[in-house]
């Protein structure tokens, strides 16, 4: 690797700098010099693996995935990606021979790098607050995360509000080498649970809660300035609902219907009654984060959620979970009943479209960026490891394959 | 009990007419012999023979046979291989595109057990076992598992016998495997939020109990030499002889150490002639009565034998008034002394067989330092001794191979978020450090609920340093071999009891479910009953 970097820096830089020095720097500067291997703006720089997780979650076989500019511009599977005969010239082909190219892992419901720092208990409503402004880009937990193959997350406001505010997008990695807010106005984060109840302030019951949300509703959808609430009110943008029983469920349906708003709902412990409430109104749901002491009820909920047509998205409740907390609980889910195509979009599509960003992350097809894990094998399989994280198109972990240069 | 196969043809033909079947005789006999065979198979709770065909068959000794034909009978593997004739009357089950592995072993899964032995070390652990405990032992099936090891850990220091148990919904005592097997737990530093200063008592108390065994060990040899002595010595009184050897009687008895248990509150020097012989009396007169079939609860009471009887006799003469002078006797027996029997004690005659090798100790530590506490003192007394969840093994890997201790490594559970305590410990090297240096790795669950996902953190810790097989025989035969049961569990291959499991695909690849599970030769599980 130090080789490969030291031909780079210096075919860029003429300087002649003490080796030991420029060793170091070489180190630290690793994703700068990975962009700068791999070309220029319209350059393509293309990564061959013996396989990849299709947009349906379905495992395929061959892959060759062409990166422009940060952005995946070219997916070939099968025999037409092992030769390069209708291909566009590439600057670099980095083949990674047996391995598995996914798309970048998603945890949908997060607070990397905030931990604590999203909830708020002095008032209920936060109809107007961003998580983005308790993101923290030098958080180690968010290094952590990447290297475990989470390349975005959404930093959430936690369920002690009401309204809690808009869910921060963020992507651990980049460009420029540290992780940025790609979407500072997410989802709307609403919250029926127990834990949204304190009592010193309002509301203290279900029924008060959904006059107050009602309210706000209302309010904004009026309202001229633009809000992460408004978005919400008018239909715009969908709000990630945390509804612990098939009642909050339900009520929050009905608050919704005349009014065309749109949810997801987490934390779903006791929400499989209405599973097909839940699948006519077209909204997804987020199960887990999962650990090796699920119990089979909990577990299962996945696969319940499936068999009644809900789009379903496993949380990896980072950071408070071991950082290869999503691929566990995909795992565990797929035990417990849920199909394993399922499984892996919900690790990676079904959370990016539940973020509101379903066209531009969490598949590998042309025009979504360039996120992508590379997996000694299947990303569900418990064996595989991860060999190295793009993001943006750039290499923010791992060793690349013995790259072969075709300049 | 009705005899089987009049049973068999109620059921047939319950209006109690010939079969129509049945008009020449011939016809009937081989009916009669199906019924009369499974009648007698049903005595070993499995009432067919099995048969699973062409499924790859995972044997347990790291060898994957494909295309194997598996046959059970009367609760055990009688053929396995490619080449195998099933019986005509077997259930047979196509296994094309399945995977069949023995039953999975969790080394370290208290399953629907609760024990807190509170430091008794002969406290154990399958009392608190409950096979009625459906939910529980369902779910372990449920992930392929058929035995575990429960495991007595206490919260804190000395905890009490685990032993193994077969997961046969409902049970029977054979099910249950103890004595040499049982291992005795104990637990260093494993509780949250811990000072130090706590993990310094608990070393000291269970350091203390082995110490206080030997010592036990030793009041007690000391104490039959010296009734030995003693027995002699009125013996040779009662013939009359002359006692040889009283002075240095006298000074062996004083220059050996008082017996640890033994202290009664002086009275072995106060005692005089007539009361000590007295109660000798008492003494043998109790083991004539326990002869006469009223056993007392004084464990490791010598058999009264007919020499004792005899001398019984004589003495009651005596101190009754005999033939002979009583001060002439008096004088005698006035420099014998009757040593003291020590107390007995059951906790510490237990830890005596891990000290003999017989019982393995495992202690459940999770900081290197505790680690090599444990090894300390398994050096010290020669013990067996295995490490369970073993956080920070690797960092210790040279000295856990070099005194050939084994680590039963529990789900790594390290979050992102910092929390202070062991799991600082924990590293994705472990696996490959504790290999590379030769220790031998077993995976556990450390918690009854997650024992039904054995399969899946196997598949994890074969991420990290093992080949699939090693890790499937982790947790199959080397789990039996670490238990003690190798013969017993942990294998498919003739002779061997048939727990076995049949899966939708090899049991770590993605999605891969529990089909079937048998347990001798019964099917205890069945993927259509899994869900809620």
């Amino acid at each position: 690797m130090n080789s490969e970097l030291l031909h780079v820096w210096s075919g860029t830089r003429s300087s002649r700098v003490c080796r030991a020095t420029l060793r170091a720097a070489a180190a630290a500067l690793i994703s700068l010099s990975v962009q700068a291997a791999q070309g220029g703006p319209t350059e393509i720089v293309r990564i061959r693996a013996g396989g990849y997780v299709a947009s349906n979650g379905e495992l395929r076989k061959g892959a060759a995935i062409d990166i422009t500019d940060g952005a995946i511009s070219r997916v070939a599977a099968g025999d037409a990606a092992r030769s390069d005969d209708e291909a566009p010239k590439a600057v670099a082909t980095l083949d990674y021979e047996a391995a598995v190219v996914s798309p970048g892992l998603i945890d949908v419901h997060s607070a990397l790098g905030a931990f604590d720092q999203l909830r708020e208990t002095k008032t209920a409503i936060r109809d107007t607050a961003f998580a983005r402004d308790a993101f923290n880009a030098y958080h180690e937990q968010i290094r952590a995360a990447r290297e475990a193959g989470v390349t975005c997350f959404g930093l959430s406001p936690g369920d002690e509000n009401l309204v809690g505010g808009a869910i921060a997008v963020c992507k651990s990695g980049g460009r420029e080498g540290t992780p940025y807010v790609l979407e500072a106005n997410g989802p709307l984060k609403i919250s029926l649970s127990p834990r949204m109840m304190i009592p010193d302030r309002e509301p203290t019951s279900r029924a008060m809660a959904l006059e107050m949300l009602r309210k706000t509703v209302e309010e904004h959808r009026s309202a001229k300035s633009e809000s992460p609430t408004r978005a919400f009110a008018s239909g715009a943008r969908a709000a990630l609902a945390d509804a612990p029983s098939g009642g909050d469920v339900l009520s929050l349906l009905r608050v919704g219907a005349p009014r065309g708003l749109k949810f997801a709902f987490i934390h779903e412990r006791d929400a499989r009654s209405v599973a097909a409430e839940i699948a006519a109104a077209k909204s997804h749901v987020v199960v887990g984060p999962y650990d090796w002491s699920e119990t089979p009820r909990d577990a299962t909920a996945g696969a319940v959620f499936e068999k009644a047509g809900v789009g379903v998205a496993i949380s990896g409740g980072l950071p408070n979970a071991p950082a290869d907390s999503l691929r566990i609980s995909a795992a565990i889910a797929a035990r417990n009943g849920l199909s394993v195509n399922a499984a892996r979009r919900a690790i990676t599509r079904v959370p990016a479209e539940i973020l509101g960003i379903g066209d531009r992350v969490g598949t590998i097809e042309q025009g979504r960026a360039a996120d992508l894990v590379i997996f000694s094998g299947d990303p569900l399989d418990l064996r595989s490891r991860v060999i190295a994280v793009y993001i943006d198109g750039v290499r923010v972990w791992g060793d690349p394959p013995d790259a072969e240069e075709r300049r | 009990m009705h005899p089987p196969h009049r049973r068999r043809r109620r059921v047939n033909n319950p209006i109690n007419e010939p079969l129509p079947c049945a008009a020449p005789l011939g016809h009937r006999e081989p009916l009669i012999f199906l019924i009369c065979v499974l009648g007698g198979l049903s005595a070993h709770g499995q009432l067919r023979p099995v048969a699973v065909r062409d499924a790859a068959v995972f044997t347990g000794n790291g060898r994957t046979i494909e295309k194997a034909t598996i046959v059970v009978q009367a609760g055990r593997f009688s053929g396995v291989g490619t080449k195998i004739d099933v019986p005509m009357l077997a259930l047979r089950i196509d296994g094309k595109g399945k995977f069949v592995t023995p039953g999975l072993i969790d080394v370290w899964g208290p399953v629907a057990t609760t024990v807190e032995s509170g430091g008794d070390p002969t406290a154990r652990a399958q009392d608190g076992f409950d096979f009625y405990s459906h939910d529980q032992i369902k779910a372990a099936l449920a992930g392929g598992v058929t035995a575990v090891f429960l495991s007595a850990t206490p919260s804190d220091g000395m905890g009490g016998q685990g032993a193994v148990v077969r997961l046969r919904p409902r049970g029977s005592p054979d099910d249950v495997y103890k004595d040499g097997r049982a291992m005795l737990c104990a637990a260093i530093g494993v509780t949250p939020g811990q000072s130090p200063i706590q993990r310094v008592r608990t070393w000291m108390s269970v350091r203390k109990q082995f110490d206080e065994a030997r010592e036990y060990r030793e009041a007690w040899e000391t104490y039959e030499e010296e009734l030995k002595e003693y027995e002699e010595k009125l013996q040779k009184l009662a013939k009359g002889e002359p006692i040889n050897g009283d002075e240095k009687k006298d000074e062996k008895g004083e220059s050996k150490p008082a017996p640890v248990g033994a202290a009664r509150g002086g009275q072995s020097t106060a005692d005089t002639v007539e009361s000590k012989a007295e109660e000798e009396i008492a003494t043998l007169g109790e083991g004539a009565a326990e002869i006469e079939g009223e056993p007392r609860p004084r464990p490791n009471r010598r058999r009264p034998n007919p020499e004792d009887l005899r001398r019984l006799e004589e003495l009651r003469d005596r101190v009754g008034g005999g033939e002979r002078s009583a001060d002439a006797d008096k004088e005698k027996k006035a420099k014998i002394k009757k040593p003291v029997e020590p107390s007995k004690d059951r906790k510490k005659e237990y830890l005596l067989k891990l000290i003999d090798g017989e019982v393995t100790l495992r202690v459940a530590a999770d900081r290197p330092e505790d680690i090599l506490n444990a090894l300390d003192l398994a050096a010290r007394h020669r013990l067996r001794l295995v490490i369970e969840g073993g956080r920070g093994a690797h960092l210790v890997a040279d000295k856990l191979a070099a005194a050939d201790v084994a680590v039963i490594l529990e789900p790594p559970s390290r979050r992102l978020q910092y929390r202070p305590g062991p799991v600082e410990f924990e590293s994705d090297e472990a696996v490959s450090i504790l290999k590379k240096a030769g220790v031998a790795i077993y995976l556990g669950s450390g918690d009854g609920a997650m024992t039904r996902h054995l399969a899946l953190h196997a598949a994890y810790r074969a991420g990290m340093g093992m080949t699939a097989d090693e890790a499937l025989e982790t947790i199959t035969s080397r789990a039996a071999e670490l238990l003690g049961l190798g013969k017993e569990l942990g294998h498919i291959v003739e002779g061997a009891p048939a727990d076995f499991v049949i899966w939708s695909a090899h049991p770590f690849a993605p999605g891969a479910r529990v089909e079937r599970v048998f347990i001798g030769g019964s099917e205890v599980f069945t993927a259509e009953d899994a869900g809620d």
